[in-house]
């Protein structure tokens, strides 16, 4: 009996605990309870990768994707609309990218479309002088989808609701839900540019930014004068060797998978903000394993990196870039 | 799995209906329970030592059991003295070993000669210098017959390493709290509820208290070279809210699951804060280490029977060994030191022993002398908390040298004066009126009930939606 009595006191006195957690079931603000058709907007931070592998695993069947842009957020530059005209009619293509990609979250997913019998026609792997080679970063906004990491699915999702929990974020968030106002201290919590997630080919784009920079060009580089720190041009700054033997593993294992789907791929070095050159010997480790004609190096000071305007910021640059990149590689 | 996690939420749960509604019948499988409950528990943070732990008490369960045995005194004193020797030895290694190898290289700099020495890379032991003192004092009160050896492992072990306790204490000795595993416990509504209040209390003085205390103080201490006195006054302010909400927070949770689960556990802090002179500070703060240091090493160094002297080495060795037991940096030897500085006028005048009772008792206020000799206890307490958590000797020097410069009148930025001070200051008015309660949460006496249950919704609202940023337990590192 009084167990019974102290149960029921237990409850009562855990109700905020528990309409919170009915709260995170109902509202599902980081999208990884459910699948959604279209995943733009949202205000709470998302796990990239998770979004872009559920986009594809929803859509695969209907609109049989056979040709992927791999990479970081930086692949973003590559439109699958401004590619696609380098590639056959009948070619879809899908934006296969998460944030802070690394070369062993390209070859998760490269294994995953080979293990699900997709076929894998045309492919474009984009590299990053400082991310693409290092470690993969652990935050739970960056971890791969339980499916690429073959890891407990739970633990995953578990993760989510405790973030929701922790730092008071779900009160945050349920404030921005109601009012639509944007406080200070939601600053680090909620996002403030809405990203518009296209529903079939997972192309990104952060609106608020987008519409800025076309409407006022100068204004937008004005606003922006302080982070665009100036670079010393007349320095070659070459970046450490990056390719281990466990990367040529990787790299070795995604040429293979190509060879298998008979892929015509091609790997583009970002031309980066800080104008940093790919280390040479992991620019011939590239050249030896996938072919000289198929590898691109955009690195170090060049048309595209000495412009600031070639870039949102420091870290992307536009998808006028990228547009005309894939001009260069398919011309050649 | 820090107290204040889902993780944790979740694990209590399940420990709770399995250890009440399966394991109630048999007092043998609820100890097997909470044995398993404390392994996984310990797990969760390292596997690996937990074979550490196993070892040290399986150890003392033997050497006790060995005592009671042999009726030989030399013989006794040598188990006494293997057993003092493996535990302090294994907390040597693992706490202090780095310590001493840089204290060495740095002596012989000192002298002029430099020698190459290289620290080795160990991993301390999360917890050890708690159940370690836990275990000691076990073997220490079967020697002196002052408790018969435990004939159970079970029981023993699920002693050492209780999970509410095993990670920061409180270190509760053998003769209190090991009987309470040999014998059949019973639900209590009563205690299960006041239980519920206290883990609330705790929750709230970690989470709101010193979560946000450290927003303001690891700034401050991390940039003080670029403060104002008065800065460096109110970091100092706040890393005094911090620990205690930090240590007191945990020690709050720790009893309350232990009154969920059965026990009962003596309290560990009664509000140190509204002490009226350093001697009493130290009967309120930390008092389970601060008894085991009384029962194990002040008495029988000579305590206060014997001549001055030997009274004044006894306290500074006192101190200084508990600072040292709270790290291996000599910001914590000096804090130590500084608080036996603090004690010994006291000691000298013998008034150490004034002040028993809780200050103005049935009285709101207290009378101007008090409120003075708690302003100067408190003030002390700061000063010497910087010594605590500076990141050496020379930055805590630092530290105060410029606190205590002309800027210490200067008015600090606005920044500091948010909501959160008025959040303290409620706080401190709660303690203040509470204070002859074990937690500020029993408020039974308030008749109304859903006044009661307004002031526990505050607690739990404010816990939800103005937690500071998550930090782990202080207390963990030691």
């Amino acid at each position: 009996m009084s167990m019974k009595r102290f149960l029921l006191r237990l409850f009562l006195f855990s109700t905020p605990f528990w309409a919170i957690l009915v709260s995170y079931f109902i509202l599902d603000p980081f999208k990884v309870l459910r699948t959604y058709d279209d995943y733009s907007s949202s205000r709470a931070p998302l796990n990239n990768d998770y979004i872009a592998t559920e986009t594809y695993l929803k859509n695969r069947s209907i609109y049989k994707y056979d040709s992927f842009i791999f990479g970081s957020s930086r692949a973003g530059a590559f439109k699958p609309a401004d590619w696609s005209l380098h590639l056959s009619a009948e070619s879809e293509p899908f934006l296969f990218w998460a944030s802070y990609e690394t070369i062993h979250g390209i070859l998760m997913k490269i294994r995953l479309i080979d293990e699900l019998n997709d076929n894998i026609q045309n492919a474009l792997i984009i590299i990053d002088t400082d991310s693409t080679f290092g470690p993969p970063l652990t935050d739970l906004f960056y971890v791969k989808h339980p499916i690429l990491s073959k890891s407990s699915a739970f633990r995953f999702q578990y993760g989510f609701m405790a973030t929701y929990f922790r730092n008071a974020f779900f009160f945050r968030y349920i404030d921005y839900m109601i009012f639509h106002q944007f406080r200070p201290y939601m600053s680090d919590y909620i996002v403030k540019d809405e990203m518009q997630i296209h529903p079939v080919s997972n192309e990104f784009t952060f609106s608020d930014q987008a519409n800025e920079r076309q409407t006022d060009p100068e204004g937008y580089y004005q606003k922006r004068k302080s982070i665009f720190y100036p670079r010393d041009m007349t320095r070659l700054k070459q970046v450490k060797k990056e390719i281990t033997n466990e990367y040529l593993g990787i790299l070795n294992a995604i040429k293979s998978i190509f060879i298998k789907h008979q892929t015509d791929f091609k790997i583009i070095v970002s031309p980066l903000y800080d104008q940093n050159l790919l280390n040479k010997e992991d620019l011939l480790i590239l050249y030896s394993i996938f072919g000289r004609d198929r590898v691109f190096d955009f690195s170090g000071t060049n048309k595209y990196t000495q412009d600031m305007k070639n870039y949102y910021e420091t870290s992307h640059y536009t998808k006028e870039v990228g547009k005309d990149i894939l001009i260069t590689i398919y011309n050649n | 799995m820090l107290f204040n996690s889902i993780e944790f939420a979740l694990f209590f749960s399940i420990v709770f209906v399995i250890y009440w509604f399966i394991g109630n019948k048999n007092i043998a499988v609820q100890n097997f329970f909470l044995l398993l409950s404390s392994c996984f528990f310990y797990a969760w943070w390292d596997v690996r030592f937990l074979c550490l732990i196993l070892f040290s008490s399986l150890l003392d369960y033997y050497i006790g059991r060995g005592l009671s045995k042999t009726k030989h005194p030399k013989k006794q004193k040598l188990l006494l003295l293997l057993s003092l020797g493996i535990n302090l030895g294994l907390l040597g290694f693992f706490k202090y070993c780095n310590f001493f190898i840089a204290s060495f290289a740095a002596g012989f700099s000192l002298l002029g000669k430099k020698i190459n020495v290289h620290t080795l890379e160990i991993i301390l032991p999360i917890g050890i210098s708690f159940y370690t003192f836990k275990t000691i004092s076990y073997t220490i009160d079967v020697h002196r017959k002052k408790i018969q050896p435990c004939n159970n492992p079970i029981a023993y072990l699920a002693y050492v390493t209780f999970f509410p306790q095993l990670l920061a204490g409180p270190i509760e000795k053998a003769k209190d709290f090991l009987g309470q595993f040999e014998e059949r416990r019973f639900f209590n509504y009563d205690i299960a509820v006041d239980g519920l209040r206290q883990i609330l209390c705790g929750l709230f003085k970690k989470i709101v208290i010193a979560d946000n205390c450290a927003a303001f103080a690891n700034p401050i201490f991390n940039n003080s070279s670029n403060l104002s006195g008065s800065e460096l006054f109110l970091g100092a302010f706040f890393f005094t809210f911090q620990i205690y909400g930090d240590f007191a927070g945990y020690s709050d949770i720790s009893i309350g699951i232990a009154k969920l689960l059965g026990f009962k556990v003596k309290k560990n802090f009664a509000y140190p804060y509204f002490s009226r002179n350093m001697a009493e500070f130290w009967r309120r703060w930390h008092i389970s280490l601060m008894d085991w240091f009384r029962d194990y090493l002040y008495i029988p160094l000579g305590g206060n029977r014997c001549g001055m002297r030997k009274q004044i080495r006894n306290v500074f060795l006192v101190f200084c060994i508990s600072g040292f037991w709270h790290g291996a940096n000599w910001t914590f030897i000096a804090w130590g030191l500084l608080n036996a500085v603090y004690f010994l006028p006291l000691l000298l005048r013998k008034t150490n022993r004034a002040n028993i009772n809780t200050v103005a008792p049935g009285r709101l206020f207290p009378s101007a002398k008090e409120a003075m000799q708690i302003s100067i206890t408190f003030l002390l307490a700061c000063i010497a908390w910087i010594f605590f958590r500076a990141e050496n000797i020379q930055h805590a020097f630092f530290y105060l040298k410029t606190m205590l410069s002309n800027t210490l009148f200067s008015l600090p930025p606005p920044r500091y004066f948010n909501a959160f001070i008025v959040i303290l200051l409620i706080f401190i008015a709660a303690e203040w009126i509470q204070r002859e309660k074990e937690h500020f949460l029993q408020i039974g006496g308030i008749g109304h009930a859903a006044l009661r249950w307004s002031v526990y919704y505050i607690a739990i609202i404010l816990i939800l939606i103005y937690p500071g940023y998550s930090q782990s337990f202080i207390y963990f590192q030691f």
